[in-house]
């Protein structure tokens, strides 16, 4: 399978492009990036070619792409790509705006192609072994909902919100919330939150707290943030607990570590050795292309999972409820 | 004069109290005419007089009295005291959580309301939401909004299946994160056989116990009828 790589500006394409290289079926044929010296020296890297201009790299023979850009460049990109018939895996989240998410995923549609969103976590082990249990009714019916998604700030374009769209709760909300609605399959309808900038001296948000209701009465917290710094053992933490009848579950995502003791700034770090959930999403991918089936993570889970994160940047301005 | 404090006896860490303190099971017992007592908190409405110095819970807080004194749990806990000490910046996030063997939370909640109240500045923003109370068990989320720049999450879960009491404690500040969960600082393996570290002293309760007013009344009623009542903005 032939795959290609649209932009480099979100780290995650490197684990991306890792991932591909990974799997013995597939062949990087080419990186588009309009940063000239990212791109040349990505393509170095994965032994493939760069290209400056995105009509050309899409006039290519190949499958599918993989796009990891600017949040705000994720609607041309898709729209380009969909057009040039080629499916995609597009990094979270979807889209900025709800418009842009929905015409994404028309002009998916129209174009017989597939559109996956980047929600890894949904490959990590333990995430998956407590869907298992839900699933298998061992918690009984779930009752509410407490997750986490705090990292570090990515700086660079995630801190311009023409960019980005938006701070950390856009950043890392989208995850948890798709996570909650795999597992409940059910819809939030309801949104409260505080959003706020403590951690930096940055113009976008880097911290919010969200308070959710889904249609079937369960409630929800989550608390999003670029609250961890660079001397805090690990980049950041992935948890949610599923409070049920039965009884109470938690999951943290990167609980396998090895805690590591140095004589340096960073005296302790926690040294994750569990699986690579973005080999899980890339490999996942890869199979839905090859079979041409519906993808496990739909256009439509990316855009639910982008309106609770707009709702929450609502609530907190007009300091109400927001109503989905 | 005798100092009569209501409590949970299984709560008590002898080992760090100074202050001689003895068990009685009953106010009958109560033959002295000095000293400090220990009585389990279910026995409160044995003791009605004016001639005692007592201190109770403040879930358990009904009249103003003179001579009645109420403490706050949340507030005996070392890691609480502890936590207070290090925040420097009260700017940031506060997630706190107690899961509880008990079925009835709101007197706790606004207790913990009037303890978090007062180290983090006057709530601006309150919504209170919870799950179908007929449902088992029975979770409440409370968002806050202080006026010091915190923001908050505050949940209880709450049910008799549960065994043991539960909280944990996170605080997101600039350049400080504080990590607490009481079932990981157990500092007894196997686990079962210590009350630790949600354990607190006699010392403590005598030192940060107030007098009942009137004032302390009203603002735990506050913090009730907002528990009932939903949502404050």
């Amino acid at each position: 399978m032939k795959i290609g790589m649209m932009s480099f500006a979100h780290m995650h394409a490197y684990s991306y492009a890792e991932s591909l290289k990974k799997i013995p079926t597939v062949e990087i044929v080419g990186v588009f990036d309009d940063d000239l010296e990212r791109g040349q020296e990505v393509a170095g890297k994965y032994h493939t070619k760069h290209y400056k201009d995105q009509e050309e790299f899409l006039k290519e023979e190949m499958d599918a792409v993989i796009i990891c850009s600017e949040n705000i460049r994720h609607k041309e990109m898709v729209l380009n790509a969909a057009k040039a018939k080629k499916h995609i895996l597009c990094e979270k989240p979807i889209a900025t705006t709800i418009k842009d998410a929905k015409e994404m995923i028309e002009a998916c549609e129209e174009n017989g192609v597939i559109l996956q969103i980047a929600f890894p976590v949904r490959f990590s082990s333990p995430i998956v072994e407590l869907k298992k249990l839900i699933d298998d009714g061992e918690l009984g019916d779930i009752v509410a909902f407490r997750t986490t998604n705090r990292g570090q700030n990515p700086g660079g374009w995630f801190i311009e919100k023409n960019l980005s769209g938006g701070g950390a709760v856009l950043d890392h909300t989208v995850h948890m919330v798709d996570i909650m609605r795999w597992y409940l399959g059910e819809e939030i309808i309801q949104v409260d939150a505080i959003v706020d900038s403590y951690f930096h001296d940055i113009s976008v948000d880097d911290a919010g707290i969200l308070t959710l209701d889904f249609e079937n009465g369960v409630i929800a917290t989550h608390d999003a943030s670029w609250s961890r710094f660079a001397e805090y053992p690990m980049w950041g933490d992935v948890t949610i607990e599923v409070i049920g009848t039965k009884q109470t579950v938690k999951v943290d995502a990167y609980k396998e570590h090895l805690r590591m003791y140095a004589n340096d700034a960073k005296s302790l770090s926690h040294v994750f050795y569990g699986n690579d959930m973005d080999f899980g999403l890339i490999q996942d991918f890869v199979e839905c292309v090859e079979q041409g089936r519906v993808p496990s993570i739909t256009g439509f889970d990316g855009l639910k999972a982008l309106e609770v994160a707009l709702a929450a940047y609502k609530s907190s301005e007009m300091e109400s409820t927001v109503k989905l | 004069m005798r100092t009569i404090i209501f409590t949970k006896l299984d709560k008590i860490d002898f080992t760090t109290s100074t202050i001689e303190a003895k068990i009685i099971e009953s106010t009958d017992r109560l033959t002295e005419e000095n000293g400090v007592y220990l009585l389990e908190d279910n026995e409160i409405d044995s003791v009605n007089n004016d001639t005692d110095k007592v201190f109770i819970p403040s879930t358990m807080i009904e009249t103003t009295k003179e001579n009645v004194h109420v403490y706050f749990e949340l507030e005996q806990y070392p890691f609480f005291q502890k936590a207070k000490e290090v925040i420097a910046n009260r700017q940031g996030v506060l997630r706190f959580r107690r899961t509880l063997p008990i079925t009835q939370s709101e007197r706790l909640i606004a207790s913990d309301l009037v303890v978090f109240s007062e180290f983090l500045g006057e709530p601006l923003d309150v919504q209170v939401k919870r799950t179908n109370p007929k449902a088992t068990p029975n979770h409440t989320i409370v968002t806050i909004k202080f006026e010091n720049g915190t923001m908050a999450h505050l949940e209880y879960t709450v049910s008799d299946l549960y065994k043991e009491e539960q909280i944990e404690f996170e605080w997101s500040g600039i350049k400080q994160i504080i990590e607490f969960n009481s079932e990981e600082m157990k500092p007894i393996y196997p686990r079962r056989y210590t009350r630790l570290p949600l354990t607190y002293s006699v010392d403590s309760i005598l030192a940060t116990a107030r007098k009942v007013n009137q004032d302390l009344l009203n603002r735990l009623e506050e913090f009730n009828s907002l528990l009932s009542g939903g949502v404050t903005k």
